[in-house]
């Protein structure tokens, strides 16, 4: 199937080893290989600055309060929100990375992705709304 | 113009301070405000963005809107006023430092910052997030920021230092250089340049008034120069003769007084010249030696105090006032002896000479110091030699005199006075014929004549009659020199009383007398006994009558017995001699042993003597005491009661008294014999005296057993008494005391006991003697005793690989190889089994043999001869380790 990717959004289907099977990455010009979930980390502890095509990486995250922030929180860094929101205020404040950028909700995210090259963000199966649909071009 | 320049000359110095100060102030003041305003804008724009990071981070925290961190943050660390900037987050009241910008801040390093005041902190609070933000400004970029704003005040100060410099070298052109020309021509002036017009020309009008005033002094001054040096000229000359002919008088000077120093210098004693007033003016070499002190550190110093005792000071300082006062002085112009005193304190023994010189007006006192000390010191010792010499002489134990070549006394030491009864004035200068009257005196004076005329004279013998003592002296004669260049000769004389070698000589002429009477007597004593034993044996071998063997064996034995009696008392009068007997305690029940004593065989019929014990206070005890040797005691005594007592009693009184742990005994042995007069009772004690020598003749005997008796009973702590009158009868006595034995430390008595257990045993004998092996085979023949024999060493040893033995008997002395050899032999190469005791068989009858054969390896030592009952007893008490034999 020729895609043409116009959204890099990888959708979290599933959890814990089963990550690499079930993730599909898509987005502009950036998917045409798999990225591993090791590669996916970085980019969301801020150690990755710019994707391979040469875009700058933006974190998008739902707002603090969110279920997803968390799960996010556990999956990237392994520890609760708090620590997280922490995490990421030392990079920035020291300068090692672009603040991320914070979302009210699922749907904000995808629109925001598919607005922002090089933006990314997570959708965890379990926070994701029922009617939530990927469009995927 | 002129005017302008004296105000420049007089408004430049104080224009140059201001100008100076203003500089400083500018230079100091401006930087330090500037300093100051800069660190306030510094601190005021750290506290704007501080504050601005909080509110960012605030706001992140509570609406997660992180859109401007990264735009504040991002470039914190481009930021060349910044040090670092901190984050600090609180949670739970704990503070901790989450990141910092460069990486390597830390929550320590914050807090030690907290007091400088570049350290900006802003507080956050932002939903989640609380805690503050901290910012330390850069010193070094206030630094760099003051160094650019000061830059151009620093250009500014360095042109008006130019300006001022420019100013200063202006204004020396105009008013120093015509100051220094005035300088310079007054110091032309100072060295007598007179000659040099002075140039006035100035534009100061001051200076060239100054000018003309200086080239006026100048002219007066080489006018009053050419005046002065015609004057000069006239007096150096007038000053050129004197100056000569004071030259040529310090020169004649100058010599007499190195003369004179030359020969204070040189002198051999020491001299110091001192003023009036006692103050040392002069201090030669020899003085610096004698006394310790240098001349520059004796120059000046009060006489008295430097070198006079203090003892003899007074009397010197009342002698100066006396001089002084009267212009006389006992002790000046002559030489005397007294003290003076050294740099280190020694007051030491001088010659002293004073006189006194008048050198102008004053008068100095010359004295001259030779140091005595060495010379007493000799003198001294001369004397105590010459004393010790005389204590020696007069000390020695012998008679010693001096003649002259005139046979004058020059010198008697006071045991030669003191025997020849004279006193050292009658004697001294006189010849020996003028003191003595005896019948030696020509003889003697002979003698010394020919000493003199250089013959050689043994020493003779000569007596003294003395209180009625007759004294004897060795006298000798030679002669002596003393000195070395004019050696004077003397004739001395040395006696030797020989008074006690001569009562020596006649106590050992007398002993050698009473040794030969002993000899003779010990040989009859020998022979007697052998004679009866080789005509009985003799006649034994002819006789076939059995009737008389046994009368002659009984004989013989005798005879034996007597013998061997005497030889024993001859080797245990020797031991006792040499203080070798040594006592061997053990318990001895004495009521049994007193009741055991019997009459005494003396082989002498002297009709009927009949023999009484009389014993008290013996019951039940029983003494640690030597049995042998107190037996030894009483059969002395008692054979001499029995043997000089024709008839009557002998009687044996013992009496005996506990006291305390020891048990006291008094014994006596009484005979009613012929009796000891009083001057032989002493004499009889003695070894080989008799009363009289016809008592050995008649009575038979050594004369060796009292004196044995003697000696044993001193190792006993006690000592013979006699009591007798001739032909009354003698009594005995003495007293002994022993240890008791408590019963229950009293020791079975063995040898009663022990039973006959050697039937049977495995005996091997080794002796070379052929006679010697039928004794020993005719005593073990009744025995049932295994019996073998071996002639030799070497033959033992072979026996001894044959056969076993219970116990080995081996002789001492047999040719090839002796016992002791054939013992070594036995053991080395375990021939024999280590537990078969070997014991020598021997004559030789001493202590230290017997030592000697049991360190050497012998399990025991039998002495020959022996007899059959002490065979026996000695086999059954030396049983062998193996009991084998007796089953």
């Amino acid at each position: 199937m020729a895609m043409r990717m116009q959204l890099f959004l990888l959708a979290l289907l599933s959890s814990g080893s089963a990550w690499s099977q079930m993730g599909t990455p898509i987005g502009n010009d950036l998917g045409k290989t798999q990225f591993p979930e090791k590669k996916l980390k970085e980019a969301f502890l801020g150690n990755r600055a710019i994707w391979n095509s040469g875009q700058s990486v933006v974190i998008v995250l739902t707002n603090t309060q969110s279920a997803s922030f968390e799960k996010t929180a556990a999956w990237a860094l392994n520890a609760d929100a708090f620590d997280y929101q922490k995490h990421w205020l030392s990079i920035v404040f020291q300068g090692r990375a672009d603040a991320p950028v914070f979302v009210k909700d699922e749907k904000e995210m995808i629109s925001y992705v598919r607005e922002h090259p090089g933006a990314i963000g997570i959708l965890h199966q379990e926070t994701a709304p029922d009617d939530l649909v990927i469009r995927v071009e | 113009m002129n005017w302008l320049n004296s105000l420049i000359a007089r408004i430049w110095g104080p224009f140059g301070l201001m100008a100076a100060s203003l500089l400083l102030l500018v230079g100091i003041y401006i930087p330090q405000q500037q300093a100051v305003t800069l660190r306030e804008f510094q601190v005021a724009e750290l506290d704007e963005l501080v504050k601005t990071m909080a509110i960012n981070i605030s706001v992140a925290g509570k609406y997660d809107d992180w859109s401007r961190l990264s735009e504040i943050f991002g470039n914190i660390s481009e930021r060349p006023s910044l040090e670092f900037a901190a984050l600090i987050l609180e949670s739970d009241g704990q503070q901790a430092l989450v990141a910092s910008n460069p990486p390597d801040i830390t929550m320590a390093s914050v807090i030690e910052l907290e007091q400088n005041p570049l350290l900006v902190r802003a507080p956050f609070e932002g939903g989640a997030f609380n805690g503050i933000v901290v910012v330390l400004g850069s010193e070094a970029y206030l630094d760099s920021e003051l160094a650019r704003l000061n830059l151009p005040l620093q250009i500014a100060m360095a042109l008006v230092v130019i300006a001022v410099v420019f100013l200063y070298f202006f204004l020396a052109r105009r008013v120093s250089q015509p100051l220094r020309v005035v300088r310079e021509v007054a110091e032309s002036i100072r060295e007598g340049d007179l000659t040099t017009p002075v140039d006035g020309d100035t534009r100061i009008w001051e200076l060239r008034s100054l000018n003309l005033a200086l080239d006026r002094l100048r002219s007066g001054l080489l006018e009053q120069r050419r005046t002065n040096e015609a004057l000069t000229r006239g007096m150096e000359q007038e000053i050129q003769r004197q100056t000569k002919d004071l030259r040529k008088t310090l020169d004649e000077l100058q010599d007499s007084r190195n003369l004179f120093g030359s020969v204070i210098e040189s002198a051999l004693d020491a001299m110091v010249i001192a003023d009036g007033k006692s103050r040392i003016v002069e201090w030669n070499r020899k003085a610096e030696q004698i006394f310790g002190w240098s001349r520059e550190e004796a120059i000046g110093q009060a006489l008295d105090k430097l070198i006079i005792p203090h003892v003899h000071r007074e009397d010197h300082n009342k002698g100066m006032e006396h001089y002084h006062s009267s212009g006389k002085g006992p002790v000046l112009n002559k030489l005397f002896q007294t003290q003076a005193l050294r740099r280190d304190g020694e007051v030491f023994e001088i010659e002293l000479f004073i006189t006194a010189v008048q050198i102008g007006k004053e008068e100095v006192f010359s004295s001259f110091i030779r140091d005595i000390t060495e010379s007493k010191k000799l003198s001294r010792d001369l004397e105590r030699q010459r004393e010790l010499n005389s204590e020696l002489l007069n000390g020695l134990p012998m008679l010693i005199s001096l003649k002259d070549v005139d046979l004058k006394y020059t010198f008697v030491n006071d045991r030669a006075l003191e025997a020849l009864e004279q006193d050292r004035g009658n004697m001294i200068g006189r010849r020996e014929n003028e003191v003595f009257e005896t019948y030696w005196v020509e003889d003697s004076m002979k003698l010394d004549r020919a000493v003199w005329n250089g013959e050689k004279v043994a020493p003779t013998e000569n007596t003294l009659q003395r209180e009625g003592d007759t004294q004897h002296f060795l006298i000798g004669r030679y002669l002596i020199s003393v000195g070395r260049e004019n050696p004077t000769s003397y004739l001395l004389t040395y006696g030797f009383e020989i008074s006690q070698l001569k009562a020596v000589q006649q106590q050992l002429e007398t002993a050698l007398s009473t040794k030969d009477e002993f000899l003779a007597t010990v040989s009859h004593e020998i022979r007697t006994p052998l004679h009866s034993i080789i005509v009985l044996a003799d006649l034994l071998n002819q006789s076939n009558r059995e009737e008389e063997h046994a009368e002659f064996a009984e004989n013989i034995q005798s005879s034996s017995r007597h013998l061997l009696e005497l030889v024993n008392d001859i080797l245990d009068f020797s031991k006792a001699s040499a203080k070798r007997i040594e006592l061997a305690p053990q318990p001895l029940a004495i009521e049994q042993f007193v009741s055991g004593m019997n009459r005494v065989e003396t082989g002498v019929r002297l009709g009927t003597v009949s023999f009484r014990k009389d014993a008290e206070g013996l019951e039940g005890v029983t003494v640690m005491a030597d049995r042998m040797r107190l037996n030894q005691i009483l059969q002395n005594l008692l054979s001499n009661a029995f043997k000089f007592t024709e008839e009557g009693e002998v009687c044996l009184r013992v009496r005996g008294a506990r006291n305390g742990d020891r048990f006291d005994m008094e014994w006596a042995v009484i005979d009613q014999g012929i009796g000891i007069s009083a001057e032989d009772q002493e004499r009889v004690l003695h070894a080989f005296e008799q009363a009289h020598s016809g008592i050995s003749r008649k009575f038979g005997g050594t004369g060796l057993g009292l004196g044995i008796t003697t000696k044993l009973l001193r190792l006993m702590d006690s000592e013979l008494e006699i009591e007798s009158t001739l032909g009354q009868g003698a009594t005995f006595r003495f007293k002994l005391s022993f240890p008791i034995v408590e019963p229950a430390d009293q020791k079975q008595d063995m040898d009663s006991t022990k039973g006959d257990s050697i039937s049977g045993m495995r005996m091997l004998y080794v002796e070379d003697m052929l006679p010697n092996q039928m004794v020993m085979k005719a005593m073990c023949k009744p025995w049932n005793l295994q019996l073998t024999i071996a002639s030799s060493g070497k033959e033992a040893i072979e026996t001894c690989r044959e056969h076993t033995f219970d116990l080995v008997l081996m002789d001492i002395q047999m040719p090839e190889m002796d016992g002791i050899e054939t013992l070594k032999v036995l053991k080395s190469e375990d021939i024999l089994p280590s537990h078969v005791p070997v014991h020598a068989f021997t004559a030789h009858a001493g202590d230290d043999e017997r030592d000697r054969y049991l360190q050497l390896g012998f399990a025991g030592v039998l002495t020959k001869p022996l007899t059959p009952q002490e065979l026996k007893q000695f086999l059954n008490e030396h049983p062998s380790h193996v009991e084998g034999y007796r089953n």
